[in-house]
């Protein structure tokens, strides 16, 4: 279970001026001030939550994952990992960690992909029995034996994310942060990812952190969500919930036999009209969408519909948005 | 105590491992082995020539003969070279820091000092004993260089310590890195500062510098005070010939100091981010 | 009238090129550490190397037709120049052929060749600012005024330095392209920077070694590079001979010119065949 109580983490930056003037200030006097990454954040994750970490870059994911798995130390507040703090005791907490970056590697670039599972296997003391069985178990899930006595350097990007996945769950973790673990792969390579997640959670009920701007990865495992934005949380909850609370419309797609008609009912908008193509969108908890049909059709011949939910992406907008 | 034999035996089996492992990566790459393998024999046999040059031209510097100079040069070249085998890893923590391997030490359930120290095993820096071997064979049999069992010892005991002393240095002065988070480049500044000091005599710089490197930045005790004692010479400062040989000491004070510093600034990198 | 159209259209030629050397120069002063740590690695240089002349000059005279103070000068221009002597298009090269990312900069419509030149004269000039001249400084104070021999030494001196640049970088894209057919051999620039150490007079002029020494360095480009400018700096070249040792140098340089453009063809033809 993870535990975070009102983290701050502030950084003292230098402020950097443009041109030539300001380049030789910074040579001489440079000018400091201290910066809020993360401002008071909180929230309570149990034991096998799948939970999705998202807000736009800069927004303090990063840092704040940091603070968790013990990289960095948080100016204020606390944070209890199963009840010990992983700043305090590194190395206890650290035991029972998997973390994967998705941009950066945790495996022996040089070597053979199994070389770096023999070095995990005597860090966290893995019983030989243990790492066998271990082995076998993400050998079927992620397909290892293919590619397990290729240098990592010669890995595609899919293998070697797979690599690094059974890397850190060798020693089987009871919480596995996932920093983009999807990124820059191909269809194929995604799902296999998110089918190993998804398994490994229901297996070993294993507690999932996923940072991700991928909102496929976000929809198919997070059941619930923690959305940060300029340090701050704003908004934690269960997914569907959130979009209910956040995107509570439904949109109609129509294609109309002639030109659009004119619609104006209460509580339904035009959102986009095109040629003869027309989006609606209307609160779903006010209409239902066969109402809005056919008042749609009373008004005009309609060719052809399609009924569309929101998504994610419509939910995490304004917030993407808004740091921008 | 069970405990900690455990651990000791958790360290030792991922410490091997880990050397291991080092010495297949740099197998991966042999032709920088060729260059290397060319390059620095040739530095270092060039540049004891060009002090035989030197002398041969002007006359023996500060006392010292060839024969004198080819000792003191081998002997320092001696730590250099195991100080490259073992700790090269002191070269690149500035780099380590900016590209996030702290990091990655961090999230494992392991001591990140230990992990540094023993990170790797620089295959490669042992082109640089050839030469060191080489020279310091040569000094022996030119200045008469008399191997008894006292001197054997004395001068294994200096060598480990020097090298103690040289990757004690690299480390502390790299560590800065933790607090300014940039490439510090004080490895460049190391590195000079040590083969001025170990290379040619001590004696050739004014009183000051020699004090500074003896009591300040102990550099002196890598290879010119030693060569002091072990060849007899008078090296005029106010150095006792006991202490010359207190080179193990001191190598192992600095690794000491160095750990301390180290944790130091690892808690200010956990404190700063990257 | 004709001058006025011929500048306008020089001048948005180069405009990309001076703009890079700006640029290099902003970079070198963002990085304050930076600064402090190759100045003090150069002042240890220079300290290092006065007191060892000094030493083998104790109480001696004329050794090789030269004395102690044109021998400290000697050291002290050779730390500075060498202070400034910036090529890192030889590391450039290198990284950018590895990384394959060579034929994307063979895209574009800058003579890359140019854009490198200019940087690294950005970097030199920054470099005289930042590391030349307080060398320089330290050196009146605490040693002596490097001096030349006379005006007309210190004339041809000038021009000599420039073609020891030219020199030294020319060698090293050279070098660099080398990187081209072997990939993994980064060593190959430790090997070029040993020799040059070694045979450019830069530690130990050529005119201490033995005579067999002597005339192998004499068939190469190297000691053209410090010893040339350097010697016809303290007077060791009369103002007579000084053309001459220009004149090689000149020479040198024409023929690593032809060099590097052939290598330089033959590497763009690879790329191009390759694909980079």
């Amino acid at each position: 279970m993870i535990e975070a109580t009102n983290l701050i983490k502030e950084f003292r930056v230098t402020k950097k001026e443009s041109g030539l003037r300001g380049a030789l200030k910074g040579l001489i006097r440079p000018e400091r001030e201290t910066v809020r990454a993360v401002d008071g954040v909180s929230f309570r994750i149990n034991k096998g939550e799948i939970v999705g970490y998202l807000g736009p870059n800069g927004a303090g994911k990063s840092t704040t994952v940091k603070m968790l798995t013990g990289i960095l130390h948080p100016t204020s507040g606390e944070i209890l990992i199963n009840g010990v703090s992983p700043h305090r005791e590194r190395t206890r907490v650290v035991q029972n960690l998997g973390v994967v970056f998705g941009q950066r590697t945790q495996l022996n670039w040089d070597l053979r992909l199994g070389e770096s599972f023999e070095l995990q296997r005597r860090i966290y003391r893995i019983s030989d029995d243990r790492f066998a069985a271990q082995m076998d178990t993400m050998r079927s899930l992620l397909g290892l034996t293919e590619f397990e006595n290729t240098p990592v350097r010669q890995l595609s990007l899919g293998q070697r994310m797979r690599g690094d996945l059974a890397a850190a769950m060798l020693h089987s973790p009871s919480i596995l942060f996932l920093d983009e673990p999807t990124i820059g792969l191909d269809l194929t390579a995604k799902q296999a990812i998110r089918d190993f997640i998804r398994e490994v959670n229901t297996l070993h009920q294993t507690t999932i952190i996923l940072t991700t701007h991928d909102l496929e990865d976000v929809e198919q495992l997070c059941k619930r969500l923690i959305v940060i934005n300029h340090g701050r949380v704003v908004e934690d909850g269960p997914l569907e919930d959130l979009i209910d609370r956040l995107a509570p419309y439904r949109q109609i797609e129509i294609d109309f036999v002639q030109e659009v008609p004119v619609i104006e009912i209460q509580g339904v908008d035009v959102v986009e009209v095109n040629g003869n193509r027309m989006v609606l969108q209307f609160d779903r908890r006010a209409f239902s969408a066969a109402s809005v049909i056919s008042a749609v059709t009373q008004r005009a011949a309609v060719r052809d519909l399609s009924v569309r939910e929101p998504e994610i992406a419509d939910v995490l907008k304004r917030y993407y948005q808004d740091s921008a | 105590m069970s405990d900690f034999l455990n651990s000791c035996k958790h360290y030792a089996s991922v410490g091997s491992f880990q050397g291991r492992m080092a010495l297949q990566r740099q197998l991966e790459y042999p032709l920088f082995l060729v260059s290397w393998l060319i390059m620095i024999p040739l530095k270092y046999l060039i540049g004891v020539w060009m002090l035989k040059i030197l002398v041969d031209q002007f006359q023996p510097l500060a006392g010292w003969t060839f024969p004198q100079l080819a000792f003191l040069y081998g002997l320092g070249m001696l730590s250099h070279g195991l100080m490259v085998v073992v700790s090269i890893q002191s070269w690149f923590l500035d780099h380590m820091v900016i590209q996030g391997g702290f990091d990655r030490m961090l999230l494992r359930p392991l001591n990140v000092f230990f992990q540094f120290t023993f990170m790797y095993l620089n295959l490669i820096g042992c082109v640089d004993l050839i030469p060191a071997v080489i020279i310091f064979v040569t000094g022996c049999s030119l200045t008469g260089f008399d191997w008894t069992f006292g001197n054997s010892v004395g001068v294994l005991s200096v060598v480990l310590g020097a090298t103690l002393i040289r990757s004690s240095f690299y480390t502390l002065t790299a560590c800065v890195a933790f607090w300014t988070k940039r490439a510090t480049h004080m490895r460049a500044i190391g590195h000079d500062l040590m083969e001025r000091s170990t290379l040619y005599p001590l004696s050739i710089y004014p009183k000051a510098f020699q004090w500074i490197l003896t009591f300040v930045i102990p550099l002196g005790f890598i290879s010119f005070y030693p060569s002091t004692a072990l060849l007899n010479i008078n090296h005029g400062t106010a150095l006792p010939l006991e202490i010359a040989m207190w080179t193990p000491i001191i190598g192992i004070a600095m690794f000491g100091l160095s750990q301390i510093v180290f944790n130091r600034g690892l808690r200010a990198y956990e404190s700063a981010g990257s | 009238m004709a001058d006025r159209l011929h500048f306008t259209a020089f001048w948005p030629r180069i405009l990309p090129y001076v703009y890079v050397m700006r640029l290099k120069l902003l970079v070198s002063l963002a990085y304050r550490f930076d600064v402090i740590t190759t100045l003090v690695t150069n002042v240890i240089l220079l300290v290092g190397t006065v007191f060892l002349w000094r030493t083998a000059y104790r109480d001696l005279g004329t050794v090789a037709a030269v004395n102690e103070s044109q021998m400290i000068t000697y050291a002290v221009l050779a730390v500075a120049l060498r202070s400034f002597f910036t090529c890192n298009v030889e590391s450039t090269l290198n990284d950018r052929i590895r990384e394959g990312n060579i034929a994307m900069d063979l895209i574009k419509p800058v003579h890359l060749i140019g854009l490198w030149l200019s940087e690294d004269i950005g970097s030199a000039c920054s470099a005289v600012t930042l590391r030349t001249v307080p060398i320089l400084l330290v050196s009146c104070l605490f040693f002596t005024i490097p001096a030349p021999a006379d005006l007309p030494s210190f004339l041809l001196f000038l021009p000599a330095v420039l073609l020891s640049y030219a020199l030294l970088w020319m060698l090293s894209v050279l070098t660099g392209l080398m990187t081209f057919w072997t990939m993994e051999l980064g060593g190959l620039q430790n090997v070029k920077g040993v020799l040059v150490d070694i045979l450019s007079g830069a530690l130990v002029p050529m005119w201490f070694f033995p005579g067999w020494f002597q005339n192998i360095a004499k068939l190469l480009p190297f000691q053209h590079i410090y010893q040339t400018p350097l010697a016809i700096y303290i007077g060791r070249i009369s103002p007579g001979n000084a053309l001459d040792a220009i004149g090689l140098q000149v020479v040198w340089s024409l023929i690593l010119i032809l060099a590097t453009r052939g290598l330089w063809m033959q590497a763009c033809r690879r790329t191009m065949v390759q694909g980079g």
